[in-house]
C-alpha cells in the first residue's frame, strides 16, 4: 500500500512538474488608460516586438505594460513582449544578450547601459528615421546631443530620448525659513548653506559617499570649474581638467562637507537609496540628485516642507546642469519590416500624452517640449532652471570605453578614501588625471 | 557557595551571555524584516524607527502574492528546486558510489576536475551554458534552470557522497551478495538505507543552492511568467524606487519554505555531514 501511495505521490509531482515547466506564458496587461490615438500603423501584417527594460521594477513595468497595452488598442497588428530586467544585473543580461546574439528588438536604456551596448556595436543609429520623423523639431535638442556626442567618432542617435534626468537640489523649505536662510544660488553659498544648517541634530547636505558617488562628484567638479570637456586642454599640456588647481580647490571643499562633519556620519557609505532617506527622513537640509528620485521624495515629505531649487552657479555665473537622458534603443539584431515598426512605437512614446505618463510615474523632464507639466511644480522648475540664460549641459565623456571601471574602480573608493581622511584630494586627483589620459589616449589611438 | 561554584555559573553565564548575543545579531535581521512586512508604506522610514508595527497590516503581503505575482514565482521555484533535487540526488548517489567503490582510470584526474570546477566562477560559464541551452531548445524553460544548476552542483555533491559512501563497510555489501543479492539489490536494500542521512544532507544542499539560484534564471529566462522567487525579489528593487514592504513581505514567503525544510532534515543534514566528513 505504502509502495502505491509512493508511486502515486512521485507520479503527480513529475506531472505538475512537467506541465509547468511546459506551460505557455500570459503577458501580463493593464487596464487601458486612454490617452493619444495616433495614427495606425502603415501595415496590417502582424508584427512581434521584443522590448527589455533595464529597470524591471513595478513602477517601470506598469509604465511600459500600460503604454504598450494603450499602443496595441490603436495597433491591433502589433503584438510588444516586455520584459523587465532587474536594473543592477541588466549589464550582464545585456551583455550575455549580445554574446549570444539572444538580444531583443528594442530597449530602455539608461546612459551608463546605452554606453556599454554602443560600444559593443550592437546599437542601431536611428537618426536615418528620426530625420523623417514629422515631429523632430519638438525633441529637446540637449538630449538628442547627448546620444549624437556619445561617440565622436561616429556621431549617431544611439537611442531616442525619452526623458532626462535632470539634476536639482531637494530642500528643507520649512527649515530654510526658520533659520531666515535663502536657497544657495552659487557653489560658495551652498559650502556656507551647508555649514550654517549644520544645527539642531540635523547636518546641512546629504552626501554620497558610497556606491554612485562618482556621479555627482565628477558634475560637481565640472561645474565648480567651468569644465565641458575633460580634455579641452590635453593638447596643450598633456593633462585633463583634473590637474587644474581650481579643479583641488573646488575637490577640497567638496569633500570637506562629508569629512568635517556637515553630513551624515554614515555618508561615506550612503548610495542613493540611503542619501535620499537621510533628507527625507529629515537628517539632513539639502540633498543633491536628479527627478527620478521625485516620487520617493514626495512620498515623505508634505509640500510645506520640500523645496526644489536649480543648481548653484560657479564663479563664472554659468550653471552646470547634468540632464543625462534615458531613451530606448533598437538593437541591430532587428529586421527591417520590425524597426519600422519599433520607430513607430517610439514616436508613440513620444506624443505628450505618452510622455507625460512615463515623467509623471518615473520622474524626469520630458524629451517632447510640447508635453504639458503645467500642475507638476518641481518639473516646472527644471524646465525653467534649464531655459536660463548661462546653463550649459554637463556630460561626462561616455565615448571613454572604460569610464565605468574609472568611475567604479577608483573614483568611487578615492572618494570614500578622501571623507576618511586616508588620502589626500591632490593624490586622488593625479591618480585621476593619469587614467583619464590613459583612456583617453586609448580612445584616440583607435 | 564555594568558588569552584561561583566560577562554574560565571562561565556559564558567559556561554549564556555570548550565545544570547550570537541569536540576538543572527535574528534581529530577520525580525526586522517581518516588522517592516507588517507596516504600512508611510510608516516604514519614520524616524525615530519603531520596532513594533503599529497599526500592523497584511497588506503588503496580499499584494506580494497577488499583484507582484509571487504565488506564480514560488510556484516555480518549488518546480525548479524538486527537479534539481531529483536530478542532483540520483546522479549523485550513482556517482558517488561509483568514485568510492570501484577503482578505474582516470579516477583521480576526474576528482581533481571536480575539485578544478568549484573554482570557476559562475559568471565565466554564463556564455557557454547560455548557447548549450538555446542549442537544446530549452530556453525559457523551467526545466533548463534546473538543469544547470545541478550541472553546477554534481561535482560537489558527488565528492560529498562519495565521502558518505565510504563511511559504509564494503563487508556489508559483499554480505548481502553472499546472501544472493545482486550488486543493484545490494545497493539498494542494505547501502541506501544506511546512507539515507547522507543522501538527505545532499539533496537538501541542492534543493536550498536551487531556491537560492539567481544567475541562471537570469540569464535563461526572459519570460516574466517563470521567473523564480530570486528574479522577483531583485525585481522589486528598481534603480530610484524600493517598496521597502512589498520587499519584506516577498523575502518572508521565500524564507518561510527553506526554514521549514530545514528545520524538518536539520538532524538527517548533521548526522550525513559528520557522517562523511572523517573518511574521504
Amino acid at each position: 500500500m505504502k509502495r502505491t501511495i509512493a508511486c502515486l505521490v512521485t507520479l503527480v509531482m513529475l506531472v505538475t512538474m512537467l506541465a509547468a515547466c511546459g506551460g505557455t506564458s500570459t503577458p501580463q496587461t493593464q487596464p487601458n488608460q486612454g490617452a493619444s490615438t495616433p495614427e495606425p500603423s502603415k501595415s496590417s501584417e502582424p508584427v512581434k516586438l521584443t522590448f527589455w527594460a533595464n529597470d524591471g521594477s513595478p513602477q517601470w513595468m506598469e509604465v511600459w505594460n500600460s503604454a504598450v497595452e494603450r499602443y496595441k488598442a490603436v495597433n491591433p497588428n502589433v503584438t510588444i513582449e516586455t520584459f523587465g530586467i532587474p536594473w543592477d544585473t541588466a549589464v550582464t543580461k545585456f551583455t550575455t544578450a549580445a554574446a549570444t546574439g539572444t538580444l531583443p528588438d528594442m530597449a530602455h536604456l539608461a546612459a551608463t547601459l546605452t554606453q556599454v551596448m554602443m560600444a559593443s556595436d550592437t546599437l542601431v543609429d536611428l537618426s536615418p528615421l528620426f530625420e523623417k520623423y514629422e515631429g523632430k523639431n519638438d525633441i529637446n535638442q540637449g538630449h538628442l546631443n547627448f546620444y549624437y556626442g556619445m561617440n565622436p567618432k561616429v556621431k549617431g542617435l544611439w537611442a531616442a530620448p525619452m526623458f532626462g534626468s535632470t539634476n536639482q537640489i531637494w530642500y528643507r523649505k520649512d527649515w530654510f525659513e526658520k533659520e531666515g536662510i535663502e536657497f544657495p544660488r552659487t557653489w560658495d553659498e551652498f559650502f556656507e548653506v551647508s555649514k550654517s544648517m549644520t544645527k539642531d541634530g540635523h547636518y546641512g547636505y546629504s552626501f554620497r559617499g558610497g556606491s554612485g558617488n562618482w556621479n555627482l562628484t565628477l558634475h560637481f567638479l565640472m561645474s565648480y570649474t567651468n569644465t565641458s570637456d575633460w580634455f579641452a586642454d590635453y593638447e596643450e599640456t598633456g593633462h585633463t581638467f583634473f590637474a587644474k588647481p581650481e579643479t583641488l580647490e573646488g575637490l577640497t571643499k567638496w569633500i570637506s562637507i562629508a569629512a568635517d562633519g556637515y553630513a551624515p556620519p554614515t555618508c561615506v557609505s550612503n548610495g542613493y537609496t540611503e542619501m535620499i532617506a537621510e533628507f527625507s527622513s529629515g537628517n539632513a537640509a539639502m540633498a543633491w540628485h536628479h527627478l527620478q528620485s521625485a516620487p520617493l521624495i514626495l512620498e515623505k515629505l508634505t509640500p510645506d516642507q520640500l523645496g526644489y531649487g536649480p543648481m548653484p552657479r560657479n564663479s563664472e555665473g554659468v550653471r552646470f546642469v547634468s540632464d543625462e537622458p534615458q531613451g530606448i534603443a533598437v538593437f541591430n539584431t532587428i529586421s527591417d519590416e520590425n524597426l519600422e515598426a519599433a520607430f513607430d512605437f517610439i514616436k508613440f512614446l513620444w506624443t505628450p500624452e505618452e510622455q507625460l505618463s512615463i515623467v509623471t510615474i518615473a520622474g524626469g523632464v520630458p524629451s517632447n517640449l510640447k508635453t504639458d507639466v503645467e500642475g507638476n511644480e518641481y518639473l516646472k522648475a527644471a524646465l525653467n532652471a534649464l531655459s536660463e540664460e548661462n546653463v550649459k549641459a554637463s556630460v561626462l565623456p561616455f565615448f571613454l570605453k572604460d569610464l565605468q571601471r574609472f568611475n567604479e574602480q577608483i573614483v568611487t573608493p578615492d572618494i570614500q578614501a578622501m571623507i576618511l581622511k586616508e588620502l589626500k584630494p591632490e593624490d586622488a586627483l593625479k591618480r585621476w588625471d593619469e587614467e583619464a589620459i590613459k583612456m583617453y589616449e586609448e580612445y584616440l589611438s583607435e | 557557595m564555594n568558588i569552584y561554584k561561583v566560577l562554574k555559573f560565571i562561565k556559564s553565564l558567559a556561554y549564556r551571555l555570548t550565545l544570547i548575543a550570537f541569536f540576538i545579531v543572527i535574528v534581529f535581521p530577520f525580525y526586522f524584516m517581518i516588522i517592516i512586512s507588517l507596516k504600512r508604506e508611510q510608516d516604514i522610514n519614520i524616524i525615530p524607527v519603531k520596532y513594533y508595527p503599529s497599526p500592523a497590516t497584511f497588506q503588503n503581503y496580499v499584494s506580494a502574492w497577488n499583484d507582484s505575482k509571487f504565488a506564480l514565482y514560488f510556484v516555480n521555484t518549488v518546480v525548479v528546486s524538486l527537479l534539481t533535487l531529483v536530478i542532483v540526488s540520483v546522479i549523485s548517489l550513482m556517482s558517488g558510489y561509483a568514485l568510492s567503490r570501484y577503482q578505474f582510470k582516470g579516477k583521480s584526474t576526474a576528482m581533481m576536475l571536480f575539485l578544478i570546477s568549484q573554482m570557476v566562477p559562475a559568471a565565466l560559464m554564463i556564455v557557454p551554458l547560455f548557447t548549450i541551452i538555446q542549442k537544446l531548445g530549452l530556453l525559457n524553460t523551467l526545466f533548463s534552470v534546473a538543469l544547470t544548476t545541478s550541472a553546477n552542483l554534481l561535482a560537489y555533491c558527488s565528492i560529498l557522497m562519495k565521502g558518505f559512501f565510504s563511511n559504509i563497510s564494503v563487508q556489508l555489501e559483499q554480505a548481502a551478495w553472499i546472501d544472493g543479492c545482486s550488486k543493484l539489490q545490494a545497493v539498494i536494500y542494505v547501502i541506501l538505507p544506511l546512507v539515507m542521512p547522507g543522501l538527505v544532507a545532499t539533496g537538501a544542499y541542492a534543493f536550498v543552492n536551487a531556491w537560492n539560484i539567481f544567475l541562471y534564471p537570469l540569464i535563461l529566462l526572459t519570460n516574466p511568467d517563470k521567473f523564480t522567487l530570486t528574479l522577483g525579489l531583485k525585481s522589486l528593487i528598481g534603480q530610484y524606487t524600493i517598496n521597502y514592504g512589498r520587499l519584506s513581505a516577498a523575502g518572508v514567503i521565500c524564507l518561510i519554505p527553506a526554514i521549514l525544510m530545514f528545520s524538518y532534515i536539520q538532524k538527517h543534514i548533521v548526522v550525513g555531514l559528520s557522517a562523511g566528513a572523517i573518511k574521504g
